[in-house]
């Protein structure tokens, strides 16, 4: 029967290389798909582990709730103070965030490795964080996750300890120093930027992306650097109880009403509804770049049936039962897809392979997955293609099938 | 076991065409022996491919009852056709209906296609395709044969699973006459090489002549049942259901 089939395809080539190509199109985008799919639930189970840590205090409107730029937030040290009364508070960090550029290497933020190359380079940089090893040991956030070497005591200068993101890009370890370059105005000009070094004397590791690169000093340096007075300091992370946590954060909204409480729990549904949201825009994506290869397939194989409804009696009058037929055009119908199939992967590859050249550090995912899920839309494209041809063509009476052939 | 290869009792075929009733075949009782080489001969809507057709399971009849080899066909199921089909019959069409796709070697093999291909049946294909007269052309596609060498291919696929019975539908009517007699020529030698029974539908008096017997048709019935005395192979003849007619005739024949 293959070999019926097989002469079948090649019967008009230009029109199965147009179904296949249908295919191609619908598995190539499939690829894609999958890809960013992957990649983007890797960004957000990342995003979602930074956010796990403690919950956090920034100055109004100036990215709280968790927000980005820490290092624009002011708040005063007042802070600590009324948020460690509140009921459920175990404990509080103050923090002091700077934004600076490593010498020598580029760190390019999560998120941000598909962005144009000049944006890239202006948002290429890791915080300077000033803590207090105290307070931050208390809190058990992942800066005192220390892999190797120690923490920095209180009140040095000239020390730090980096994450295990930076060590691995700058190739700097313990005992090496490592210079920053921090712009006070912000105006991206020589002038007014400084260059501070640190020696490293340990590393941590959060175990995300977004948190691995920063470098920890004390805070009374980081204080020193940005200019903050004494009272003053960006953010204020907390480690409440958990069953406590939806009160003593409504009871900090209204003891620091200029202040932003970051509701994690609130955060992360963010997230995951986000994510919910990508997956399913996703998956239709995907539905509807398999529908594509699907037309294309029922299109040629429907014609492929008319035009040949005489040989299909003579195939009947000849003894074939209709499953034989179905058997026929299902054949034809998935050897055209896996044709197709087999292109859209290569073609799909070739994509993130080219993305991947174009955008360095893109994050794109190639794995089994990737070629399963294809592999599976191309079979359920041949066989839902198919199908219809297949029964149509079942369905003939031969006698009919002589008239109208 | 009787002799008979083919039995029909009462035989009715109506067809519905809208609010009106065309009768195909009406009320025919017809035996065919085993080996036989039969023609059945009328004018255009006698009734003459709807008997075919009817005799080779392609249709169902209205009233009555078809036998072959003492098997009731017209009770089986559509499957139970296609197997009567595939395991007794071949068919020979008038536009020889081969597929354009197939060399000649796998256009023999369709029949075989669903059930897989052996390497005897590989040999008899071959030997089949030699006896038609075309085994230096064996992976020709039909676009490079005459006409009469596809009919030759369609006859070597008729007799691919060995049947019983050979139903052709104007064989010769796409050929000129010379391709026309070396197609008969064929046939009658594979009646007589491979033991076949063989009914063909035509409208040619010289082609009817050929056959052992030749009944003509009219409005669906059956008008004459008769022995062609001067046919190619006498000694198979089989003898006649009943002979009338005048003794210096060399047909003899049932009038009905």
């Amino acid at each position: 029967m293959y070999f019926i089939a097989y002469k079948n395809i090649l019967r008009r080539k230009s029109r199965t290389i147009l179904a296949a190509l249908g295919v191609t199109m619908g598995i190539m985008l499939v690829i894609v798909m999958v890809s960013f799919s992957q990649s983007s639930d890797a960004m957000m189970d990342d995003f979602k582990k930074t956010m796990s840590g403690s919950i956090e205090i920034t100055q109004k409107s100036n990215g709280g709730g968790g927000g980005f730029d820490r290092s624009a937030s002011v708040l005063d040290k007042s802070v600590i103070d009324k948020a460690e009364r509140v009921n459920g508070v175990k404990s509080v960090a103050s923090r002091i965030y700077i934004f600076v550029k490593v010498e020598d290497v580029e760190i390019i933020p999560a998120g941000m490795e598909a962005m144009p190359a000049d944006f890239q380079e202006m948002m290429s940089g890791v915080y300077l964080i000033g803590v207090d090893p105290k307070m931050e040991k208390e809190i058990k956030d992942y800066m005192s996750s220390i892999v190797s070497g120690t923490m920095i005591r209180k009140g040095t200068h000239g020390v730090c300890v980096i994450g295990a993101g930076l060590e691995e890009k700058s190739e700097k370890g313990i005992g090496d120093r490592i210079v920053v370059t921090y712009d006070k105005d912000q105006d991206g000009t020589i002038e007014s930027a400084e260059k501070y070094d640190f020696d490293i004397i340990g590393i941590y590791d959060s175990d995300s992306t977004m948190t691995n690169n920063n470098i920890i000093i004390s805070l009374d340096e980081a204080r020193a650097i940005n200019g903050m007075t004494s009272s003053q300091i960006s953010m204020v992370a907390l480690d409440i109880v958990p069953e406590k946590e939806d009160d003593a954060i409504r009871k900090l909204r209204v003891l620091l009403p200029d202040a932003d409480v970051g509701i994690n729990k609130q955060m992360m549904k963010t997230i995951d509804d986000f994510s919910d949201k990508m997956g399913l825009m996703f998956l239709m994506m995907m539905v509807f770049s398999a529908a594509i290869g699907f037309i294309g397939i029922i299109n040629t194989m429907i014609m492929s049936v008319v035009e040949r409804t005489k040989e299909i009696g003579v195939l009947m009058a000849t003894g074939w039962q209709k499953i034989d037929v179905i058997k026929l055009i299902m054949i034809e119908s998935v050897v055209i897809s896996i044709l197709g199939t087999a292109g859209g992967i290569g073609l799909g590859v070739l994509g993130l392979s080219g993305m991947s050249a174009l955008f360095p550090g893109t994050a794109i995912v190639l794995n089994a997955q990737l070629f399963i899920s294809a592999s599976f839309f191309g079979i359920v494209v041949g066989v839902g293609g198919g199908i219809y041809p297949a029964w149509r063509a079942a369905s003939m009476n031969p006698l009919e099938a002589f008239r109208e052939g | 076991m009787t002799n008979e290869m083919i039995k029909v009792d009462n035989l009715t075929k109506i067809y519905n065409m809208g609010d009106t009733e065309v009768i195909g075949a009406k009320d025919i009782n017809l035996q065919v022996k085993k080996g036989e080489f039969m023609s059945i001969m009328g004018p255009s809507g006698s009734g003459k491919s709807t008997v075919l057709h009817l005799l080779g399971g392609l249709d169902r009849p209205t009233s009555g009852k078809i036998y072959i080899d003492d098997v009731d066909i017209s009770e089986l199921s559509y499957s139970g056709l296609c197997n009567v089909r595939r395991d007794k019959i071949g068919f020979v069409f008038q536009s020889f209906n081969l597929i354009p796709t197939l060399n000649v070697i796998e256009n023999v093999f369709v029949p075989l296609a669903p059930k897989g291909i052996s390497d005897e049946k590989r040999e008899y294909a071959k030997e089949l395709i030699d006896l038609v007269g075309l085994g230096g052309r064996i992976h020709h596609t039909p676009n490079k044969l005459s006409g009469g060498e596809q009919q030759r291919v369609a006859i070597a696929r008729a007799f691919i699973n060995n049947p019983d019975i050979i139903l052709a539908d104007e064989p010769t009517g796409n050929l000129d006459t010379k391709n026309g007699k070396e197609v008969m020529q064929l046939m009658r030698d594979m009646n007589i090489e491979e033991g076949v029974t063989l009914v063909i539908v035509t409208h040619d008096q010289n082609v009817g002549n050929e056959t052992d017997r030749t009944i003509h048709l009219r409005d669906g019935e059956i008008l004459k049942d008769i022995i062609n005395k001067n046919s190619s192979n006498q000694s198979r003849s089989p003898e006649p259901p009943v002979t009338l007619g005048d003794d210096t005739s060399d047909e003899s024949a049932v009038t009905y």
